[in-house]
């Protein structure tokens, strides 16, 4: 009983972004490297996570809503692209993803440990 | 496909479904387009691995609708609520009126084909009925009467042929006019709706 509450617990105290999805996170980390663009994003991800351009373009839409990321455009061969830039408020998200990874892990051992028993 | 012809199924369906900054999901799709372009891809191999637009809306309209929603806090909800009742007589009667002029110019329009109709039905009829009755009539009262009955039951024939014609045509024409209209007034509705939410 003291585990399912301590479980819960850490469930409601998690960052929400993190139940939204890891693929945000992923694209705030590429973005943390350097500004980059659509397809450099989906190129730089697919090493760790499959992003279809049509996953891609929401992801960055909700995070510009957010205020996590800005763009802005730059000439690029006659033509205006895009590039996104990784703000102040996506990078304290980053940190609140990866500080509360403890606690999504201390819910993985205690989920193997049961499904071991 | 063509990447014109993706983008201007994009931009006809974003349209269609009234999602906010259009023009940034165009750009976004325009964009990555040329980007696979210029990294060696072809313009077939690019659109087919692509959603297509009304997929891609579907994805976008979900988001979009919950962001409206969650635009309205629920203090204004409850404003609105009250205004809604408040002003119900005004509105009510207001909505109620236009009701009834909807259903009058509807009757209104379709009184031209119902009297055609009639007066279609009467003439060939009672043209047909008289044609042959003029027969019988030639026999009882002299031929020079079922002649006349005869000549006017022609053009009583006549007359409910050529409105039975001019029914016809005026349906046809009502027809699409009338589901024309109403498709506009159930969009009407629907936008003042969507304002709404």
């Amino acid at each position: 009983m003291h585990n399912i509450v301590l479980i819960f617990e850490r469930v409601i105290g998690l960052n929400p972004q993190l139940k939204k999805g890891l693929l945000e996170f992923c694209v705030l980390a590429t973005l943390k490297k350097e500004d980059s663009y659509g397809y450099q994003i989906i190129k730089d991800t697919s090493n760790v996570v499959e992003i279809s351009d049509s996953t891609l373009y929401p992801i960055l839409k909700r995070l510009e809503a957010q205020g996590e990321i800005e763009s802005y455009r730059v000439e690029h061969n006659g033509r205006l692209r895009k590039y996104f830039h990784l703000t102040l408020a996506g990078q304290a998200s980053i940190d609140s993803f990866l500080a509360d990874w403890p606690a999504v892990m201390g819910i993985y051992t205690y989920i193997r440990e049961c499904n071991n028993d | 496909m063509t990447k014109n012809q993706f983008i201007k199924q994009l931009a006809a369906e974003l349209t269609r479904y009234g999602i906010s900054d259009a023009a940034n999901t165009i750009d976004y799709y325009d964009e990555l387009i040329d980007d696979r372009l210029e990294a060696g891809e072809t313009e077939a191999e690019i659109i087919a691995s692509l959603a297509t637009p009304a997929q891609i809306v579907a994805q976008l309209a979900i988001p979009d609708k919950q962001v409206r929603q969650k635009k309205m806090a629920p203090m204004l909800i409850i404003l609105i609520s009250f205004l809604l009742v408040l002003g119900a007589p005004l509105w009510g009667t207001l909505l109620l009126t236009a009701i009834i002029i909807v259903v009058l110019g509807y009757f209104l329009i379709w009184l031209g084909p119902f009297l055609g109709t009639i007066f279609a039905a009467a003439g060939i009829l009672g043209g047909s009925v008289s044609l042959i009755l003029s027969f019988f009539v030639g026999l009882q009262e002299g031929w020079m009467i079922a002649i006349m009955q005869l000549g006017i039951s022609f053009v009583m024939v006549g007359v409910g042929l050529i409105c039975a014609g001019a029914t016809w045509y005026m349906t046809k024409y009502l027809i699409r006019f009338s589901v024309g209209i109403t498709r506009w007034l159930v969009g009407m509705f629907r936008s003042r709706l969507k304002v709404v939410a």
